[in-house]
């Protein structure tokens, strides 16, 4: 537990001490599964944020590598970004309002709040990325952390 | 027992080893695999995910940043398969074309910065929008990806 942030390692056979792999909850516990809810032209909306998710899950398991030094640093900032972008797309995706998967109800009833917590999570990736591209990782790293808030938004709104 | 020149050849068999060794714990094969999973694996996603928002009748605003977010990503390729670590579905041709599969990436990433640019400003009409022509995808996994085992 870092700042509030979990930090996880997600593949066998790592050292847990190595900072890596943030955000694995954080991701894969909103990835709703098996909602019966279809878009007019056959999309699924669940699915649609399912898949949005993923995109933050991969790009944060790359933002750890780059943290705990095994990776260079060249696309730290890119990566921020793509996690801003792809949280402002959530936003946009849970607006749709359509229940499912392991998203627990409370996210509904509480949606000003948890859309709210969801733009912040955007907002903040934004800023962790200005700041990376200026000052780079080191200067960084704290933001990063205060971008990624996991757990906040799991331990109310997902499925255990 | 031990001449001079014993000494030195063994000091530079050292060296060389040393150097080697140091040189393949700076970059961690399986570290470098899995980032660069993370990368493609982010633009397969996001693919979906475009598709899942046009298919959901998505804002042309929306639109835009799952290109944006696609543009980003595909300009992540570059560094994510620079070092040459074989492995994974990645060819060896990767590295062995290098300047081609940068040329390709590179290509990509600014057809999709165009897509969403003209998207965002409403120039372009999404449904218009041939993604699978901006992407190339095939074209360059047919040259450099292994098929799935």
């Amino acid at each position: 537990m870092i700042g509030g942030v979990m930090i996880t390692k997600q593949r066998s056979g790592g050292c847990m001490n190595r900072i890596g792999w943030i955000g694995t909850a954080m991701v894969t516990s909103m990835l709703a599964v098996g909602s019966t809810a279809v878009g007019a032209a056959g999309a699924d909306p669940v699915e649609y944020r399912q898949q949005i998710m993923r995109s933050i899950d991969a790009q944060t398991s790359a933002i750890g590598q780059i943290l705990a030094g095994t990776i260079p640093e060249d696309n730290f900032a890119s990566h921020l970004e793509v996690v801003s972008l792809s949280a402002s797309l959530a936003v946009a995706a849970f607006e749709r309002g359509v229940p499912g998967g392991d998203t627990l109800p409370k996210a509904w009833q509480e949606n000003v709040k948890f859309l709210r917590a969801m733009q912040e999570f955007s907002d903040n990736a934004a800023k962790a990325a200005r700041i990376a591209r200026q000052e780079g990782k080191d200067a960084a790293a704290v933001a990063v952390i205060d971008a990624l808030p996991c757990r906040q938004c799991h331990d109310v709104y997902r499925k255990k | 027992m031990f001449n001079s020149k014993w000494i030195v050849r063994q000091i530079v068999v050292i060296g060389v080893i040393g150097l080697n060794s140091y040189i393949a714990s700076a970059i961690e094969p399986q570290e470098q695999i899995e980032y660069r999973k993370s990368v493609m694996k982010t633009l397969d996603e996001g693919v979906a995910a475009y598709r899942s928002a046009v298919e959901l009748g998505a804002p042309s605003a929306e639109l835009a940043k799952h290109l944006k977010l696609l543009s980003l990503t595909s300009g992540q390729i570059k560094k994510a398969f620079e070092p040459r670590v074989e492995g994974g579905r990645a060819k060896a041709d990767v590295w062995k074309k290098w300047p081609d599969f940068v040329k390709r990436a590179e290509s990509q990433g600014t057809r999709l910065r165009q897509l969403s640019d003209s998207v965002a400003s409403g120039a372009v009409s999404t449904k218009s929008i041939d993604l699978n022509a901006a992407l190339g995808c095939a074209g360059c996994h047919d040259a450099y990806r292994r098929p799935q085992k």
